[in-house]
């Protein structure tokens, strides 16, 4: 709902049904004010906003209830609606000491008679809720972004240190030179990870992925991406199946897409499954598509949080998920990229039991020359994805 | 000519200063203990931040490096520890963090550190700012 400006010919002199106007236009709050700013008269919420009877209200300025950094600018408005006589827009945050801040969208028009503005009348939409929502929006996207400087700025701490420490060659013994070289190459492999990530949201983002579709070899690409995943796998004891059927009919998406989902899966269960957990893809051939299943035994996800996995830079709050290396970028991608192959992807998980991620894919993009041609399959804006399996 | 100035410097032996560094992360901690150890300080390396109150105020550090982000107890409630205690309130101290934005940087000073290195630190650089930390804390008339 907008707020129109008092319309000026009515506005003319503050008789009963300008004030009727002015309360019925107006969604919260409603008054009238002297051009310098006095109360004339102020609808029963604008009493309320600033605990006064509506007596009292009468003859205070409306910027004596105002935080000092709004008096100035409310003075200015004020001063310009009577100068320019125009009505004027703008939002002010009310802060009593006995409640919290309540912020209003208001609309000043002025009320002019033989040509001089002799009143201000102003309506106002209270937006206290918006305003703090936009806050928090902006926070959690200021926390995301933090949170992948800080899994940058921790991995190449690593390697700069003990890159350094494996220089000093009198400092270190044979062994800790081993381990050492271990941590730089895994922290080398990591950020080779976040940076790939980075790379591909951008490429998916600017709509750039190559979405031509090849003849795939399901059982081929799930071997390659066992292998990817096998050393990390082995490190933490995680056994890592590959269950696919010999013989497939074909499949036709764009490989290097298919590859990445089935990464990002895989890693996604490796990394939130305990010591000497289990993570198996399971590939289910079917006559129009093909459905393969990622499943682990590993921590699981809140239900709460099943909603929003599939978003960009979400990362879930267990404490395994805390410590999962990563940018939390990687199911987004996952999901960007199934979606472009005119696929679906959806998560089912119990805590404690492990999670569920089940891809579903058509045997063959035949619309995706068509849907790539518009380039409105460019997967920019991320709806809410409800996540669970049907 | 050689004898005397050694002798000399025996007299007034220098005691290596007693670095104490705290991180959750076992690879910062080592690798922390390592280099600072080999560039001539005593290190003293606690993982677990809740134990590094009571360990700064029973071994009195000559400096303390803490991490910020550490899930149990961060860098910055411990500095508030550290400084409300009068046996640990003169500990000079620096916070060695992965966040680096300005604002971080001006809250840990805020919180009484004497300074905040950001990963990924020169070693150097970290040597640099933790001597330079112990001249400041030092009495100006030592009579040591």
């Amino acid at each position: 709902m907008s707020l129109e400006p008092l319309d000026n010919r009515s506005a003319e002199t503050l008789t009963a049904e300008t004030w009727q106007q002015v309360l019925e236009t107006a969604p919260d709050i409603a008054y009238v004010l002297r051009p310098d700013g006095v109360f004339l008269d102020a609808n029963p919420r604008m009493c309320r906003l600033l605990q006064q009877s509506r007596r009292k209200l009468i003859g205070m300025k409306v910027t004596s209830s105002l935080e000092r950094d709004q008096v100035a600018l409310a003075e200015r408005i004020l001063h310009e609606i009577a100068e320019r006589k125009t009505p004027i827009r703008s939002t002010r945050t009310y802060h009593l000491a006995s409640s919290d801040a309540q912020t209003f969208e208001i609309m000043e028009s002025p009320l002019v008679r033989d040509g001089k503005v002799w009143a201000i009348a102003g309506i106002g939409r209270e937006i206290t809720q918006e305003v703090a929502l936009e806050h928090k929006l902006w926070d959690s996207a200021e926390s995301r972004q933090s949170a992948i400087d800080f899994a940058l700025r921790t991995s190449l701490g690593l390697v700069k240190g003990y890159i350094y420490t494996l220089g000093q060659d009198t400092l270190i013994d044979a062994e800790r030179r081993a381990r050492y070289t271990r941590i730089v190459a895994d922290e080398i492999d990591n950020l080779a990870r976040i940076v790939e990530d980075l790379l591909d949201m951008r490429r998916l983002e600017g709509g750039q992925w190559d979405v031509t579709a090849d003849i795939v070899n399901l059982r081929d690409c799930a071997d390659i991406v066992s292998g990817q995943c096998r050393e990390e796998a082995a490190r933490r004891s995680i056994e890592l199946v590959m269950d696919v059927p010999a013989e497939m009919h074909p499949l036709y998406v764009p490989r290097e897409a298919l590859m990445r989902v089935l990464y990002n899966v895989v890693q996604n269960g490796i990394q939130h499954t305990l010591h000497s957990g289990k993570v198996t893809l399971s590939v289910a051939d079917q006559e129009a598509y093909v459905e393969i299943v990622v499943s682990d035994n590993g921590v699981g996800i809140p239900e709460a949080e099943l909603p929003f996995i599939f978003e960009k830079y979400y990362r879930g709050t267990s404490s395994a998920a805390a410590t999962a290396q990563g940018t939390g970028l990687g199911l987004a991608i996952s999901r960007l990229l199934v979606e472009a192959m005119g696929g679906k992807i959806c998560a089912r998980s119990k805590i404690g039991d492990g999670s569920e991620f089940r891809i579903v894919l058509p045997r063959r993009m035949i619309d995706m020359e068509q849907v790539n041609e518009t380039s409105s399959w460019r997967p920019s804006s991320v709806e809410p994805n409800p996540a669970t399996c049907a | 000519m050689r004898t005397t100035e050694t002798r000399h410097v025996l007299k007034a032996p220098m005691r290596k200063p007693r670095v104490m560094v705290v991180d959750d992360d076992p690879r910062y901690l080592e690798l922390l203990e390592v280099t600072l150890e080999s560039e001539g300080f005593d290190v003293r390396a606690v993982q677990d931040p809740r134990a590094a109150f009571e360990t700064a105020a029973k071994e009195s550090p000559d400096v303390l490096v803490t991490d910020v982000s550490m899930p149990e107890l961060d860098g910055y409630e411990l500095a508030v520890r550290l400084k409300a205690d009068p046996r640990t309130v003169n500990i000079p101290l620096l916070f060695l963090s992965a966040r680096g934005r300005p604002h971080e940087r001006q809250e840990a000073l805020d919180r009484g550190a004497v300074d905040y290195v950001t990963k990924p630190f020169n070693i150097d650089d970290l040597v640099t700012q933790i001597r330079r930390a112990l001249d400041a804390a030092k009495p100006v008339n030592a009579s040591e």
